[in-house]
């Protein structure tokens, strides 16, 4: 929140996406944590960006010490789930994939409900 | 949003009801949040489109068998291996729990699997005040390259 919104009690629209992003980056910590502890040496966000599209990002080092980074995006459509990753063509996931999303979208909102805004399941 | 806005869990302090804990949200968070349950209920819908996939997603997520299973997830969620350990031990109910270790290769693979499994110093490349925006700018990067008819058979 910016002084000046501070001082006159305007909400500006700056002060709504740094409130925006704030609240993607708790919910992206949540969503990591639904798949099981992240190593020490790496980082797993899994969010809702928008309406249509869920992010998954993870970083890892390798044995070698080299760092590494994927994005997977998964946008959803009337006729499906398309996936999009670093280095590989759209795709549509598959039936197991789906089901294992699916799971891990319910179980975020759940969590992110009862551990963000308050609300249990 | 007030100066003395309060954040996190003592915001909801005390709260007992849903409606009372969306009184205590400001415009962002409730707008956020119906986007959130939106984009659920959407990609369920989506993924219930296939009947093979409908007939595991829609008993899985009954709510009578949300409501069994949705304490357990709750207590175990902070801690991943006590929640291996009770994925391990309730067969009947794997679906409606998270994902097994195994199966996060198919989500994203080259992720877990290759992780080493001793500490390693390595901060994150990213500064945490913009990584949303990187990843999300990474995320629309990858949409915009491919193309959205680029779609694979």
């Amino acid at each position: 929140m910016s002084l000046l919104s501070l001082i006159t009690g305007a909400h500006t629209k700056r002060d709504e996406e740094n409130e925006l992003r704030e609240i993607i980056r708790k919910e992206a910590k949540i969503g990591g944590r639904l798949f099981g502890p992240v190593p020490s040496n790496g980082r797993r966000e899994f969010f809702c960006l928008n309406q249509d599209t869920w992010v998954w990002h993870e970083e890892w080092t390798d044995m070698q010490g080299l760092h590494h980074s994927i994005t997977t995006r998964y946008d959803v459509r009337p006729n499906g789930i398309l996936k999009a990753q670093d280095n590989q063509p759209y795709q549509y996931v598959g039936r197991d994939e789906a089901i294992r999303l699916c799971q891990a979208v319910s179980m975020y909102r759940r969590q992110v409900d009862a551990e963000l805004y308050g609300i249990a399941a | 949003m007030s100066l003395f806005s309060l954040t996190g869990r003592e915001k909801f302090h005390g709260i007992q009801t849903p409606e009372e804990a969306l009184n205590r949200l400001d415009e962002v968070e409730i707008n956020r949040r119906a986007t959130m349950i939106g984009a659920v209920e959407y990609m369920l819908d989506v993924a219930c489109l296939n009947p093979e996939v409908a007939k595991v997603i829609r008993p899985a997520f009954s709510p009578e068998h949300m409501n069994q299973v949705a304490p357990v997830v709750a207590a175990n969620v902070v801690t991943g291996q006590a929640m291996q350990a009770t994925v391990q031990h309730t067969p009947e109910q794997p679906v409606a729990t998270q994902p097994q270790p195994e199966q996060i290769e198919h989500v994203a693979p080259q992720t877990v699997e290759e992780a080493p499994s001793a500490p390693v110093e390595q901060p994150s490349a990213q500064p945490e005040m913009d990584w949303v925006d990187a990843i999300a700018a990474r995320a629309q990067e990858i949409h915009d390259n491919r193309g959205k008819f680029d779609v694979a058979a």
